[in-house]
């Protein structure tokens, strides 16, 4: 097969340029000013694996208080901050940035770029991150920790209902989480746009990367929503506002209708809401689509149309999110409307779950840790995905609406679906990030631990929400007759917590003793695995030239073995090469690129940064002032913490010495 | 299968015969030939408007909100029309000046690109300053932020309107100091583009704005909303009815 | 059988005339319009920001009031991101990318408002006596 040979795609040009080798590697300091891809990804990994567990202790909390009738282990108060915060916290601060893990690591592998478009944004976006899941739980610390639902459903959300600062934790937390999460998603929209390998068309991206983009165009014209719905809130409660209340309470203390509209936080959010349920799964999506070909040793079956699948749900995400309000009353006509889209967006998802099955079909399995947990999601995405169709049927959404029914489709697709997956890359790329094996012996006990365990948990909750008992109630009587599949609920989350301690077990013990990986241990056909691993700090010693969807099989096998597809033949400047042409080039040039590309510090890579670090932390400053005590300073006619003021001057500086970083 | 490795272009020039021309020789090239910057730039604006949807929406869902329940001062009794749209005026010049600044500084003209920043910064400021005036003689006949919806939902969204604009007079004032530095040559044409397409957004945002806040006179399309089925329950009753019985 | 490990790229920057990884020759968009088009068209807008004004005092063409100022608008918009934005002489994924999110943008936006407009609007006024009551006797209790 011809390997075809493009000009390196260069960093970008705005970007400083110098050898890495002169700066330290070692260190905190390296870690807190880092722009490299792979150790924020490593940064972005462990903070949310951190949050990840710290949510799950929280529903093991929840599920002892469930665990018998009129059980009184926590208080109403502080259960309603635990359900709060255990949704936040698994869906903002552990499968998101879990996702965002895997997209920093693999991606720029994936392209066979050396970095992404913008290494600093990069890391603002990490910190950024960082800072809003950390003031979103010093709400413990100061003993106000969010309670009013993940959905903040107004006017629960008021000052009237709620006066203490719980909310406002919530709120400014999940507004800086968004910061993080817009500056991310450009930086790879623009990254999978134009850092791709010479050769790697868009219809050669791997299929991970395609579902990058994609979350990461929802995360763009989602967000913004719930961006100016935060917002309003806080006017609402720092300035006496009612976006959100029909009521207020004026300065005699006299209650008078305000105009304002609970129903409004409801369309905005879900407007968020909704992309953001496909923005938890498709980077799960992409990861078993990744996987299954590996360890089925065949090519995934129909990609194009998976891409299509892919975009398809992403663009119907946005025309469904009514049917998160059938129950408020909006009449036939939206009721109709949307009850059909949803029903629509099962055929792409439909179509993506046939072409898994088809692609196992008649290949040789290989039945690996990673392939059993991509196996998970397909099972168990579909019994949530089958629960989540019965809900765009308005009667039957509006006998499950606020029943534990719909805690077991979300947790089906969120947990059977996207924690499954993402448990699936771990293993599936441990060996990419550290060049060891994690165990398969202790692999397979998870993966059957935590299905067994993840079945008793949510599976009885069916039972439950079809008998009626409701979400987010803090008891149930005796009389109910629940108290049976409450406990075996309980036993499974217990079981679940077993297999996460299994998984920290074989971490632990891979960290030990683990066993050497090589390069390419799966014998998988992506271009991430076309370099060494762990790869070196600039990824590819030469940039590798992408002439076929599955390039390391193609070579390995030959392009014959691998399948039907049409893709050989590259296109350079208009001109198509067949296979093995080869076009004029004078030799002594090639020679002089060979000479200067074994050069190692001929690698431009950029700079380590702390502006990055500054910015973010002057945002997070800027919001604990709105939080905190501090004196206010008046600025014209409003008065501002002065914290909030510092915050802003700090991520002004940081702003500015990031923009004017010396250009030699 | 042939293995020949084959490069197709190496140094600088190699292999000519080749279409030669491309505008920024500075910024190397992309997979998909767009900048990464300007891409991003356009990612973000796209972004934007979703961000002034949203705000757009809660505005026109207000609308007429204060009428309804009697509660003034209405738009159409503050309102002073002329003035917004001198203000409208200024800023859609602003963005011919901003275009003008492009120009100049794509030949190479260093002053030509400092005066016409310049004078667009100006124009952004004379905007923003005739939107304090505007607030303050709103504040002055009755209309603050809570007095009722109007004033809630007009001064958000103007507002973070007047923010985007003051964020890009500091960026055009940056640009200028870069400037004065010596540090914008031809090459950095891309700097000022990005600035402009930020700049022009600005200015469409307004441009809607002032249709539908400004000019769309408010009597009708409270009439629009009364006259509509009045069998469709209204969700403010629901939800209070919720309320009442909670309590 | 050569493969990546013997693919090598060049290391400088790299000549003119083709993108990497592009099936197609790419040029950077560059067919500006001068100085002259530039103020014609501010001309033309200021022109149209006039008219639109004007005919919001005409009480003759209240009727029409609405749709004339939607359509000036949306003008004024177009040429702005067409000309001054110059995406009309753009590369075309541009153009698709933005037109693309005001698609979305203005179908969600536009049902969110159609959802309101066609409700009414009444004042609840039992509820806030209901509050109003609970309110007073939970002060009294505290006394």
């Amino acid at each position: 097969m011809a390997s075809i040979l493009y000009p390196q795609p260069q960093l970008q040009g705005g970007t400083q340029t110098v050898a890495r080798p002169r700066h330290s590697t070692r260190g905190l300091w390296s870690w807190l000013t880092t722009v490299d891809h792979k150790r924020i990804g490593i940064l972005y990994g462990v903070s949310a694996f951190a949050f990840f567990l710290l949510a799950g202790l929280e529903a093991l909390v929840i599920r002892m208080q469930l665990v018998r009738p009129e059980n009184s282990l926590v208080g109403e108060q502080r259960y309603n901050e635990l359900f709060t915060m255990h949704g936040t916290t698994m869906i903002f601060l552990a499968v998101m940035p879990l996702g965002s893990a895997f997209f920093n690591y693999i991606v720029p592998l994936q392209l066979g770029a050396r970095d992404v478009a913008f290494p600093r944004l990069n890391a603002f976006s990490f910190w950024t991150f960082l800072a809003g899941g950390l003031i979103l739980n010093l709400s413990w610390l100061a003993n106000a920790a969010p309670d009013q639902g993940w959905y903040g459903y107004a006017p629960l959300t008021s000052k009237f209902f709620s006066p203490g600062d719980n909310v406002d934790y919530w709120a400014l937390g999940l507004q800086v989480l968004g910061i993080a999460s817009l500056a991310a998603s450009f930086n790879f929209i623009v990254t999978i746009f134009n850092m791709r390998a010479p050769g790697m068309t868009m219809m050669r991206l791997p299929i991970f990367c395609w579902s990058t983009l994609i979350v990461s165009v929802l995360i763009v014209m989602a967000f913004p929503a719930i961006t100016i719905a935060l917002a309003l809130l806080s006017f609402d409660r720092f300035t006496g506002t009612s976006f959100f209340a029909a009521f207020n309470v004026a300065a005699d203390g006299a209650i008078v209708a305000s105009g304002g509209d609970p129903l409004l936080w409801q369309h905005l959010f879900w407007v968020f809401g909704h992309p953001e349920v496909y923005i938890l799964i498709l980077p799960a999506f992409g990861i078993v689509s990744e996987i299954i070909p590996v360890f089925s040793r065949k090519p995934l079956f129909g990609y194009a149309v998976m891409v299509y699948a892919i975009a398809a749900i992403a663009f119907l995400g946005f025309g469904v999110w009514v049917h998160h309000m059938f129950t408020t009353g909006l009449g036939p006509t939206p009721d109709a409307i949307f009850s059909g889209s949803t029903m629509l967006i099962a055929i792409p998802t439909g179509v993506k779950i046939l072409n898994w099955t088809a692609t196992m079909w008649g290949g040789s399995l290989k039945f690996t840790t990673a392939m059993l947990f991509a196996i998970g999601l397909v099972s168990q995405f579909t019994i949530g995905g089958l629960s989540g169709v019965m809900h765009a049927v308005v009667p039957v959404d509006t006998h499950h609406q606020d029943t534990y029914f719909v805690v077991a489709h979300f947790h089906y697709v969120l947990f059977g679906g996207s924690i499954f997956a993402l448990f699936g890359g771990i293993y599936y790329w441990w060996p990419k990030f550290t060049g060891k094996l994690l165990d398969e012996g202790l692999g397979k006990i998870h993966f059957w631990i935590q299905f067994v365990g993840f079945n008793l948990a949510f599976f009885p909750m069916h039972f439950l929400g079809l008998q009626g008992m409701p979400r987010r109630y803090s008891g149930y009587g005796r009389e109910s007759g629940w108290w049976l599949w409450n406990a075996v609920s309980t036993a499974g989350a217990f079981l679940i917590a077993l297999g996460i301690l299994v998984f920290l077990l074989n971490v632990a013990r891979t960290f030990a003793k683990g066993e050497r990986a090589g390069d390419n241990p799966w014998d998988a056909a992506t271009p991430e695995w076309m370099t060494s691993s762990p790869p070196p700090v600039y990824n590819f010693r030469q940039i590798p030239t992408i002439s076929h969807r599955d390039p390391l099989w193609v070579e390995k096998y030959g392009a014959e073995a691998h399948g039907d597809e049409q893709e050989l033949d590259v296109t350079i400047a208009g001109v198509t090469l067949a296979k093995g042409e080869v076009p004029d080039e004078a030799p002594v040039e090639q020679a002089e690129t060979r000479v200067q590309a074994d050069d190692e510090f001929d690698i431009h890579l950029p700079n380590p940064s702390y502006y990055p670090l500054l910015a973010s932390i002057g945002i997070g400053m800027a919001a604990l002032g709105l939080l905190v005590a501090n004196p206010a300073l008046p600025i014209g006619a409003i008065e501002l913490p002065s914290l909030t003021l510092a915050g802003l001057l700090v991520m002004v500086t940081g702003i500015y010495g990031w923009s004017f970083e010396p250009a030699g | 299968m042939a293995t020949t490795a084959i490069d197709v272009r190496t140094a600088h020039g190699a292999g000519g015969g080749h279409v030669e021309e491309h505008g920024h020789s500075e910024h190397p090239p992309t997979s998909t030939g767009m900048d990464h910057r300007k891409l991003l730039m356009w990612a973000f604006l796209t972004s934007d408007t979703m961000f002034f949807g949203s705000l757009i929406a809660t505005y026109l869902t207000y609308r007429g909100r204060a009428e309804d329940l009697g509660e003034g001062p209405y738009p159409s009794e503050i309102f002073d029309i002329p003035f917004t749209s001198v203000s409208a005026f200024v800023l859609l010049m602003s963005s011919l000046t901003m275009v003008l600044a492009l120009a100049a500084i794509q030949k190479g003209n260093q002053r030509g690109l400092r005066i016409w920043l310049l004078a667009t910064a100006l124009l952004g400021s004379m905007f923003v300053g005739g939107q304090y005036f505007e607030f303050t003689e709103f504040v002055h006949e009755g209309l603050g932020l809570t007095t009722n919806m109007f004033g809630s939902s007009f001064y958000v969204l103007t507002g973070f309107h007047g923010a985007h604009v003051t964020i890009g007079v500091i960026w055009l004032l940056t640009l200028v100091f870069v400037s004065l530095r010596g540090g914008t040559t031809q090459g950095d044409s891309l700097d000022v583009e990005i600035a402009g397409l930020y700049w022009h957004f600005v200015d469409i945002v307004w441009i809607v704005i002032f249709t539908l806040v400004y000019l769309i006179p408010y009597e009708e399309v409270a009439d629009v909303g009364a006259s509509e089925a009045a069998h469709l329950i209204s969700t403010f009753g629901r939800e209070l009815s919720v309320i009442n019985g909670l309590w | 059988m050569g493969g990546h490990n013997a693919a090598l790229h060049g290391a400088g920057p790299t000549g003119p005339g083709t993108k990497p990884g592009t099936d197609h020759l790419v040029t950077d968009g560059h067919g500006h319009p001068g100085e002259g088009v530039y103020i014609r068209i501010a001309i033309i807008l200021a022109i149209v920001t006039a008219i639109e004004v004007a005919i919001y005092y005409v009480d003759a063409l209240r009727p029409l009031l609405v749709p004339t100022l939607l359509v000036l608008s949306i003008a004024k918009f177009v040429v702005v991101v067409g000309y001054f934005m110059h995406l009309k002489f753009d590369d075309s994924r541009y153009r698709l990318m933005f037109i693309a999110g005001l698609v979305v943008v203005f179908s969600v936006i536009g049902a969110l408002i159609a959802m309101f407009w066609t409700d009414q609007y009444y004042v609840p006024q039992e509820a806030l006596e209901t509050l109003q009551q609970a309110r007073e006797a939970e002060a009294e209790a505290a006394e």
